[in-house]
């Protein structure tokens, strides 16, 4: 078991919309406020959660049931544990260890991030950073690896990478060539809705990173195989992705590419991928209904 | 496809980029940024075009401010003026002969770049402020010119 920790250093590719909620019609970015030698500032971030989800959870699990041949045959309860981490959903909860052995064992993506079974919660091994702006507020907060240091210069300001957007809805009744809005209802009208938003600039970067403490190879390999595939799939991240928003190219600060381990992460998924299915079936394999009381008696 | 691996010398040349260009405005700075501004607005309000209604003179000058903030993001004072002075309609001659506008495109032109860039900016993302401030001194101006009279 070792500790491992990965740093990366994720760029903005298409302007980055992750919210924090709406005021009015307008989007508002999440941010997070931060104590500077200036006062208190709100700097964009993306949090732990989402880069949790879409960076790792959903490409990796994806991944997963393709690997062990699930596709389109998993209940709509293993499909929730494996893509959203699962809920506890009956009243008793139970501490089945050797449930817990053989998860540990078969499947480091559960390993890596956890999930609630119908009974038991599965403790994840792996923590998420919020993603950090790089900015000249977030200077003395970033998580740089050894080596790699900052220049001396002040760095642009937060406020410099947001900057807003507006779109609105087309109006349909003016393509008379499809509508005749005399057949229709003449007094009609289109919502023309306007909705803007902030947004996260086009060449902003984010430093983020996570750290598998006492984890192993495989829960690395997997952690790795996982960014890979999010990469490979647009690395999108935030709303909006529909648009053209939220994409981001990611590159490990330092370390390796982790190729090695993501090699032995894809072979020990196919050598155990039949252990892996039973395993999915036998915890969300649906109980015998108990008898009722009553029955019970009158059958006595 | 993996991930690619960032070297020190990859990482100090990216984030090179990101150091911010403008060196950080004073106190004086920024005070001498809102002053200019405001001479400018002062300028725009006497160089009105006359086939425009004088009841929009400040919506006008407004959107002329911010339009041409969003158009020289590169800190392009004269672009900047030229935009504005086109949206109020100003006669070419008459901005010629006005000396406060002269005055204006003399001191923007005796400063650096980054100056430039921060009144740029300060006109694009403070526009409401920079019209109440000109409105005032407008409003004294014709009352002083009242009083002289």
């Amino acid at each position: 078991m070792s500790h491992y920790r990965v740093y990366v250093w994720s760029e903005a590719v298409s302007p980055i919309t992750h919210m924090k909620g709406v005021e009015g019609n307008e989007a508002i970015i999440a941010r997070e406020p931060i104590d500077t030698p200036a006062g208190k500032r709100w700097v964009p971030k993306l949090s732990g959660n989402t880069i949790r989800h879409r960076c790792i959870r959903e490409p990796g699990a994806l991944w997963l049931i393709d690997a062990l041949g699930k596709k389109g045959e998993l209940s709509l309860q293993q499909l929730n544990f494996l893509l959203h981490g699962g809920n506890l959903t009956e009243s008793t909860g139970r501490e089945d260890t050797a449930r817990i052995a053989e998860m540990q064992e078969l499947l480091p993506l559960i390993r890596l991030l956890g999930g609630a079974l119908p009974d038991q919660i599965l403790k994840g091994s792996s923590l998420a950073w919020p993603g950090m702006l790089l900015c000249e507020e977030n200077r003395p907060h970033l998580p740089i690896p050894d080596g790699f240091e900052l220049p001396i210069e002040s760095l642009k300001p937060a406020e410099h990478y947001v900057e807003d957007y507006q779109y609105t809805r087309g109006d349909a009744k003016k393509r008379t060539d499809w509508y005749d809005e005399s057949t229709h209802d003449a007094d009609a009208k289109s919502n023309l809705m306007i909705f803007s938003g902030q947004q996260v600039i086009r060449g902003a970067v984010f430093i983020h990173g996570f750290d598998i403490p006492h984890g192993s190879e495989l829960e690395l390999g997997c952690l790795v195989h996982s960014l890979n595939l999010w990469q490979q799939t647009g690395g999108t991240i935030g709303g909006m992705a529909s648009k053209g928003h939220g994409r981001l190219e990611s590159r490990f600060i330092g370390g390796s590419d982790g190729q090695e381990a993501t090699e032995k992460y894809v072979e020990h998924v196919a050598k155990n991928a039949d252990a892996c299915r039973a395993w999915l079936d036998k915890v969300f394999k649906s109980k015998e209904p108990k008898a009722s009381k009553k029955k019970a008696v009158a059958n006595g | 496809m993996s991930i690619p691996v960032m070297d020190t010398t990859e990482f100090r040349r990216r984030v090179a980029g990101l150091i911010d260009p403008n060196r950080k405005t004073g106190a004086a700075e920024t005070a001498s940024i809102k002053e200019e501004a405001k001479h400018l607005c002062l300028a725009l309000c006497e160089l009105f075009g006359e086939s425009l209604d004088r009841v929009t003179l400040w919506d006008r000058i407004g959107t002329a401010l911010s339009t041409a903030a969003a158009k020289c993001d590169d800190g392009d004072t004269d672009r900047f003026a030229s935009l504005c002075l086109d949206h109020v309609k100003a006669d070419n001659a008459a901005a010629a002969r006005h000396e406060g506008f002269a005055a204006w495109v003399v001191t923007l032109a005796s400063r650096d770049d980054a100056y430039r860039q921060a009144f740029v900016r300060h006109c694009g993302i403070k526009t409401p402020i920079i019209l109440v401030h000109a409105r005032h001194a407008w409003e004294q101006r014709k009352a002083t010119k009242g009083g002289a009279k």
